[in-house]
């Protein structure tokens, strides 16, 4: 079944056609916003390792995300038990891991939020957001700050 | 909200197998033991709100920034630095 999805897609206002197939289900959402449960991902490979996280349940709202190795080489959380169970990954190396970019609109400031990273099962197509128990890492990690022009 | 005064070593119990000790009052600290099923999320209240705060932020704007996108992807490393 297809789904059809009007939304701003690189800054321009456009009709998404998905397969029901490709839509991500958050069951609990994101933190915060238990609305937000169905997304797809839109991988364009000139934008690799970058890729966007499209909300189906509102045309309006999607996220920039990446690996967060991409970030920090070393990110290494210690996720827990629970978050395998949640969607049903046997292993959290079967999953994967995903970080939200934000970017402060006005700004060209871009942060990751390695403190509450994504997981996702690719076998049965659900996600979890996690808040990370231990503070090591930011919700606002640095990626890139703007360089003043001359 | 409910509020109540417990003591040191005195406990709270909520709804199922969930119990709070207070363990220890250090000046403005309070140690808290908390009991509580696997499956219940436990966390520090401030962690949730900063990541609440970065959703709401990054949902607003994404749209608006795609044309970011190529100075992000020289500021990240590669898969085949990630996998190395």
């Amino acid at each position: 079944m297809i789904i059809e999805l009007a939304v701003t897609y690189k800054g321009e206002q456009t009709v998404l056609r998905v397969e029901d197939d490709d839509v991500i289900y958050f069951p609990q959402g994101l933190v915060g916003f238990p609305e937000w449960q169905r997304f797809v991902m839109l991988e364009d490979p000139d934008e690799a390792p970058v890729a966007v996280l499209q909300s189906v349940d509102d045309g309006a709202v999607s996220f920039l995300v990446t690996d967060p190795r991409c970030v920090c080489p070393d990110y290494s959380p210690d996720f827990g038990v629970e978050t395998s169970a949640e969607i049903g990954l046997e292993r959290l190396t079967d999953g994967r891991v995903l970080c939200i970019l934000v970017v402060r609109e006005g700004t060209v400031r871009v942060t990751a939020n390695l403190l509450g990273p994504l997981v996702i099962n690719p076998k049965t197509g659900t996600g979890i957001q996690i808040v990370l128990q231990d503070s090591r890492y930011s919700a606002q990690y640095p990626v890139l700050v703007a360089e003043p022009t001359l | 909200m409910l509020v109540l005064v417990r003591k040191c070593n005195e406990s709270i119990a909520i709804g199922g197998g969930i119990l709070i000790t207070v363990l220890a009052v250090e000046g403005d600290r309070v140690k808290l033991g908390i009991e509580a099923p696997r499956e219940v999320t436990i966390l520090r209240h401030e962690l949730c709100d900063q990541v609440i705060s970065e959703n709401r932020v990054a949902a607003e704007s994404a749209r608006h920034v795609a044309g970011i996108i190529p100075s992000l992807r020289d500021k990240l490393f590669t898969r085949k630095d990630v996998e190395r």
